[in-house]
């Protein structure tokens, strides 16, 4: 046989395998989507997309080491890190997450946001003082950064400092009016100041803007405040 | 998308200052091929402050613009016209080629993994210098406008320079120390406006007969890649970039596609738009499902093989942009390819609607 029929053999065996694995795998994708969220794939353009889900399920060991393994693949990218760092710190795991923040920080130390994350890391690491040290540097770095000042309110209310998270989310708020958490933040410090009028506009603000918030948080503002007397 | 040399017409009129000779329609062809439009997206963000989309923005135009680009390399690799006998190792072997590399990217994700996002995040500002460099020249010829091989260098030059700014605005990735810092910052701060300044100058000394004389679709070209690597943050600058890349790709795609498979018409009877819309929507509809079924399914395949989502979602996002950069390479070829006589094509309807500024 001619070398030339035995490459064009050979070509076209590789095709037909690259055909086969390719229908394969998307058919296999589809279906192990299908199994497990009991839909089709859908058009998220997320990493984390599993790691969220099984974080859902209380699955949070899997989910955590989903997180962490995104970084290992890509360590430059600052927004993912965050996001990394962010879901850690939903899925309980503070120190990880204050791992990876300051892993972000050192690729991008002006952001104000990032400083402002370390700081609540911090905290819920049991490191107050470093924590307020990060929020100032935050603070100073990013005086009307909408996600830096939302971090810090988050972090007095963590160290139960409502007024002041009050004062700083207003901020937020007003330098940045579609950042529904900052609403939803802004409302749980208010809720937890005793002022639970006030909370539900902010929590109704949060939802108009991100419906996947949820109903929860306005529900219980609106009973307290009919509790207190107050009209919501 | 690439472009090679390829001979002038000789007929070709040269004129003091034009639009350039379109392809649909001279406002089509500024605003999605040209990228006039992510000019105007740019101005609203400067505008109003915003940066990044909102993720299901992202996820809606990563659906119809970004995956259907990918795919749209491979769709027109196999229905460009004799491509298996003109390029039987990218068609036939390259996949499998391709797999055996996603398989040990996706097995050793520490190791090989990275370093193929890493090439992928290197190699996507090249791709989209060279796509600009591409679609500068290719207007310039369609607009009969010649190019000597010195024209073609400053223009190439001009369009490598974005990239240059994104290689280095990796800053601390591959060096690091003060030093190196500060010399990182001082080249940035010279090359920024140089991107842009570079073509316009181009421009200004075509105008003075000093230079090519190059179409105004081919300038805005240069300086919108220019624009999205200088006034965007380096991952700000990879959504938009990717976004009006893959529109601008998806345009002249279907376009040669389209043209590749219609007949003649004679220039004095009008182009009728009809017979364009069904290869058209075929040709993106393909496309479309090509790029779900690449993007969406397959990362959700590798977790059946105890894979991790996250790092195989990665890894594959990268392996189908290396795939679509080296396909790119061989399938925009213009000397001795059919592509040439699209690129010189033209309608009576073209020719009625070319417009001449000055």
């Amino acid at each position: 046989m001619a070398p030339s029929h035995w490459r064009e053999r050979v070509y076209r065996a590789s095709f037909l395998i690259a055909v086969a694995v390719l229908t394969v795998g998307a058919v296999a994708g589809i279906g192990r989507a299908a199994v497990a969220t009991r839909r089709l794939p859908g058009l998220a353009q997320d990493p984390l997309l599993e790691g969220h889900r099984l974080a859902a399920l209380g699955r949070h060991a899997e989910a955590r080491e989903e997180f962490l393994r995104t970084l290992a693949v890509n360590p430059w990218d600052v927004a993912l890190t965050e996001d990394v760092g962010k879901a850690l710190l939903l899925s309980g795991d503070a120190e990880n997450a204050l791992a990876v923040f300051q892993r972000a920080r050192a690729q991008k130390p002006r952001s104000a946001r990032l400083h402002a994350w370390v700081g609540r890391a911090l905290l819920l690491t049991g490191k107050p003082e470093e924590a307020a040290e990060a929020c100032r540097v935050a603070l100073s770095l990013g005086p009307q950064d909408a996600g830096a000042l939302q971090v810090v309110g988050d972090v007095f209310i963590d160290r139960d400092l409502y007024p002041q998270a009050i004062d700083i989310l207003r901020r937020s708020v007003a330098a940045d009016p579609t950042l529904a958490t900052a609403h939803n933040s802004l409302g749980v410090a208010l809720a937890l100041a005793g002022r639970p009028g006030e909370a539900v506009p902010a929590f109704e603000a949060a939802l108009r803007l991100d419906p996947t918030l949820g109903t929860d948080n306005r529900d219980r503002a609106r009973a307290a405040a009919r509790q207190a007397g107050a009209r919501p | 998308m690439t472009a090679t040399t390829f001979a002038v017409p000789a007929t070709a009129a040269r004129k003091p200052l034009q639009l350039g000779r379109a392809f649909v329609h001279p406002a089509f062809d500024l605003m999605v091929i040209g990228g006039g439009l992510s000019l105007c997206a740019l101005a609203w963000m400067k505008l109003t402050g915003s940066s990044a989309p909102s993720l299901e923005t992202v996820a809606l135009l990563a659906f119809l613009v970004n995956s259907p680009h990918f795919a749209a390399s491979t769709v027109r690799l196999y229905t460009k016209p004799n491509a298996f006998r003109d390029l039987p190792f990218v068609t036939k072997v390259l996949p499998l080629v391709m797999l055996v590399v996603l398989g040990t990217g996706l097995v050793l994700p520490d190791s090989i993994g990275n370093q193929l996002v890493a090439l992928y995040f290197t190699w996507s500002p090249f791709h989209y210098a060279a796509q600009t460099y591409g679609l500068a020249v290719m207007y310039s010829y369609r607009s009969g406008v010649p190019l000597s091989d010195r024209d073609k260098k400053l223009i190439r030059v001009a369009c490598l320079l974005p990239f240059v700014i994104a290689l280095l605005d990796t800053r601390g990735a591959l060096l690091s120390g003060t030093a190196v810092a500060h010399l990182l910052a001082f080249a940035l701060a010279v090359l920024r406006p140089a991107c842009v300044v570079a073509p316009i100058a181009i421009f200004l000394a075509g105008m003075a007969g000093r230079g090519p004389r190059l179409p105004v679709i081919s300038i805005v070209t240069i300086v919108a890649n220019a624009l999205w690597w200088t006034t965007l943050r380096y991952m700000d600058a990879f959504v938009w970039a990717t976004i009006f890349h893959g529109l601008q790709y998806l345009a002249i795609v279907i376009i040669f596609h389209v043209r590749e498979r219609r007949e003649p018409e004679p220039a004095s009877r009008p182009a009728a738009i009809a017979p364009w819309v069904r290869p058209a929507a075929e040709f993106y509809a393909v496309c479309v499902v090509l790029g779900y079924l690449l993007f969406q399914a397959w990362p959700h395949a590798s977790v059946l093989a105890s894979l991790r989502f996250s790092q195989s979602f990665l890894v594959i996002v990268a392996i189908i942009n290396i795939h679509h950069f080296i396909v790119d390479a061989f399938i925009w070829r213009l000397r001795r390819d059919p592509n040439y006589a699209v690129v010189t094509s033209e309608t009576g309807r073209e020719r009625a609607m070319t417009p001449a500024l000055g």
